[in-house]
């Protein structure tokens, strides 16, 4: 019934298949060609150069190995993910299970805490050992964001400040001259501003119809590290120091949530942030529809730019940014950072070179080029201090905004706690839940799904 | 033996396609579901720890709940009871524009899902640039946001809208074979179109309707892709389903024998209601007998 050549076109068709599948794999021929394969992820457009930079870095790499007499070369491959975090990390998950995961692996620092622990990436201190003023250049506080048990698993490629924007023309309208606005962030800064005052502004705000009810305020749309901000502005913490097990604070949780409540119940915020799409959220503040975007990041200046053509001078003449307030005054604001880093899989042809390759996509004028094209900060201290960087005001205010910030804990499961407290927080928006239930609920629920892995304490 | 049972060698494609597709996933169901495997894919034994576990599960009763009126909701108003307005108001009216309406109403089937959701956020935007509130606007009403106040009305046109059409598409196809002389009989003795409707057109897809329902009961029990897409079941958990749950659960959360370990109870829900619809409208027992149609003078 099936003639031979049918049957023939079928096996090489399947033969193909597998090739072509291969193919997406590290490997060395014989010729001394390392071929890596690199996954990193954006989403935003403006940080493409993650990927580029990584190929630029294998480029360099490949002229120091020349120079040196070294045959081997390296050749890298690298995907660049435009979809949000969640997404990628089940990519990631499915993909290094089935062993087919990538030999470079960048992304939020959080990775270390999800891949580290099953053994999917190298540890990197013997290489960094080896090179004490490569380690040496970068914040030393990243180092700590990209451990995890005490040993570091990932390079810094770039670091954000989450922060607060505010819309000046609302802000006018309210009396404010330009003097106050100016001293706004460094009133915040000294503790001279609390959560409860900034919500009193954004209730006075839609009291006295300089902006419509529920557009005081707008905060993300979905779960994420930004509701930690909270938690930490209101004396809570994340984690337990010697176990690394992670932290439910009830009162800072209790706080948080009575704070969200407070705002929804003076239709100062719309209790379905859920239902406004991002682009929704931006347009409406970056219009001066809304008086403040609370959990913003240093990315989205250049996001506007290129979403709505907003200019620098716009951005200037309208906007302006703070850290978010701590919870009581006198206590320091509090922002939290996502480092992104890169790091060497476990099932890596060649551990050292995909090391190398790291160590290149990361030299100072290719973290400066990245941090100015991407809004993002430098992660090496020389960058810090070249000129282009520094010619960036928005860019110079971020960097010093870092002395408030904090990072999540690197656990597998904080991706969870994160989850079920925004739902307890959704709870209270949409009505369903007083703070003090919602506040059950999440304990509950913590209990329920994560067992161990957290402390409860008040 | 071959020779002497060729119906062996017909139905070894679709047993091959059956034992590989889903008898062997729901024995790996089965496995899994007594372990408490997450993203590391280590397989730890650990009984019936995690079958037992949605009964210490705060959310699995409000899941329940939801996906009862899921899919009783959706079944009833919109697969059904849509589906049944639509084929017979469509095959009242003429032919031609009956037709053209019901291509036009299958066209979200053929929309990707994510497009036809996104189609709905552009009417449901919360804010002025929604459509809906644009119209609301313009005659003097508020915004109003849907999505957040109203999910399950939004749950259930979403998906009702596509989960109609098929309905509509059997209803249709089953009025369009009842023999011309039935109708023109009713006429005859001088029926109304809606007496012809009830006494003619309804009894004779008695049998569609029950296959749409027991269909369509299963598929929505075991759907969340509408869902996920428009609510991803908020807020606050009032449109999580059963199969949503399980999804946040297993991918999500990666807590892989747990969403197993839902998945045998969606399964057992499944199999009761089969046998339920099995038993209540006589599969079974009905064959080809001939209906009897009364029309009232």
């Amino acid at each position: 019934m099936w003639s031979r050549g049918t049957i023939s076109l079928c096996a090489v068709l399947l033969l193909c298949g597998a090739c072509a599948a291969d193919g997406d794999r590290g490997r060395v021929d014989a010729d001394g060609t390392v071929h890596l394969v690199g996954w990193v992820t954006g989403p935003e457009p403006s940080a493409f150069a993650r990927k580029t930079n990584l190929i630029e870095g294998a480029r360099r790499l490949n002229q120091e190995l020349a120079a040196a007499g070294d045959r081997r070369r390296v050749q890298i491959d690298v995907d660049f993910n435009t979809t949000s975090h969640d997404p990628y990390v089940k990519k990631l998950v499915f993909a290094f299970a089935a062993e087919r995961g990538p030999d470079v692996v960048c992304g939020g620092h959080e990775i270390v805490g999800e891949f580290a622990p099953p053994g999917y990436l190298v540890p990197l201190d013997d290489y960094l050992a080896a090179r004490p003023a490569f380690r040496d250049d970068f914040f030393p506080v990243l180092w700590g964001a990209m451990s995890w048990h005490r040993k570091v698993y990932a390079v810094p490629q770039d670091n954000e400040v989450r922060l607060a924007y505010i819309h000046k023309k609302p802000l006018r309208a309210l009396g404010w001259s330009e003097a106050d606005i100016d001293g706004l962030a460094a009133s915040v800064e000294r503790g001279e501003l609390s959560l409860d005052d900034m919500a009193a502004l954004v209730e006075k705000a839609v009291a006295t119809g300089v902006v419509k009810p529920e557009r005081g305020l707008y905060h993300r749309n979905r779960s994420g590290f930004d509701w930690l901000e909270f938690i930490i502005a209101y004396g809570g913490r994340l984690e337990e120091p010697g176990t690394g097990r992670l932290v439910l604070s009830r009162r800072a949780t209790l706080a948080t949530l009575r704070l969200f409540d407070r705002l929804v119940a003076h239709r100062a915020l719309p209790p379905g942030m859920t239902s406004y799409t991002e682009r929704t959220i931006y347009r409406n503040f970056v219009d001066g529809d809304v008086l403040i975007w609370l959990t913003g990041g240093s990315w989205h200046k250049l996001e506007w730019q290129g979403a709505f053509g907003t200019t620098d001078a716009e951005f200037r003449q309208n906007i302006a940014y703070f850290p978010v307030p701590g919870g009581k005054r006198g206590t320091p604001p509090v922002s939290v950072s996502h480092p992104f880093g890169c790091a060497v899989a476990a099932t890596a042809p060649d551990r050292e070179l995909a090391f190398r390759v790291i160590q290149r996509s990361i030299d100072p004028d290719l973290d400066v080029g990245h941090a100015i094209k991407s809004s993002h900060l430098v992660v090496r201290k020389s960058s810090s201090e070249s000129g282009p960087y520094q010619a960036d005001p928005f860019l110079r205010d971020m960097i010093g905004l870092l002395k408030f910030t904090h990072f999540a804990p690197n656990h597998a499961k904080l991706t969870r706690l994160q989850r079920i407290l925004f739902d307890g927080i959704r709870g209270v928006e949409v009505g369903v839940l007083s703070p003090e239930e919602a506040l059950d609920f999440v304990e509950r629920l913590c209990k329920a799904r994560m067992a161990d892995d957290v402390v409860i304490e008040d | 033996m071959l020779r002497r049972r060729p119906w062996m060698i017909l139905l070894a494609p679709a047993a091959v396609l059956i034992l590989l597709f889903y008898l062997l996933p729901a024995v790996v169901n089965l496995v899994l579901a007594f372990s408490d495997m997450d993203y590391t894919f280590d397989f730890r034994f650990v009984g019936g720890e995690s079958l037992v576990r949605p009964l210490a599960d705060p959310m699995f009763g409000r899941v329940l709940r939801n996906t009862a009126v899921y899919v009783v909701t959706t079944l009833t108003l919109m697969n059904v009871g849509v589906g049944v307005l639509l084929a017979v108001l469509t095959t009242e009216i003429p032919d031609r524009v009956g037709g053209a309406f019901r291509m036009l109403w299958l066209l979200p089937r053929a929309t990707p899902s994510v497009v036809y959701v996104l189609m709905w956020f552009f009417l449901l935007d919360p804010t002025d640039y929604g459509l809906v509130n644009k119209v609301a606007g313009a005659l003097g009403g508020e915004n109003y946001d849907l999505l957040s106040q109203r999910p399950w009305l939004v749950v259930v046109l979403l998906n009702g809208c596509v989960g109609a059409s098929m309905g509509m598409v059997i209803f249709t196809a089953a009025i369009k074979s009842i023999p011309p002389q039935l109708m023109m009989a009713a006429r005859v003795d001088g029926a109304s179109a809606w007496q012809r409707i009830r006494h003619v057109t309804l009894p004779s897809i008695a049998w569609p309707i029950m296959f749409v329902t027991t269909y369509q009961t299963l598929s929505l029990l075991t759907s969340y892709e509408y869902i996920l897409l428009a609510t991803d079941g908020g807020p606050f958990y009032q449109t999580e389903v059963l199969p949503l749950y399980i999804f946040h659960n297993a991918i999500n959360d990666f807590e892989f024998g747990y969403g197993a370990a839902l998945s045998i109870g969606l399964m057992a829900i499944g199999t009761v209601l089969a046998l339920v619809y099995w038993r209540v409208f006589r599969f079974g027992g009905r064959g080809s007998a001939a209906q009897r149609i009364e029309v009232d003078a």
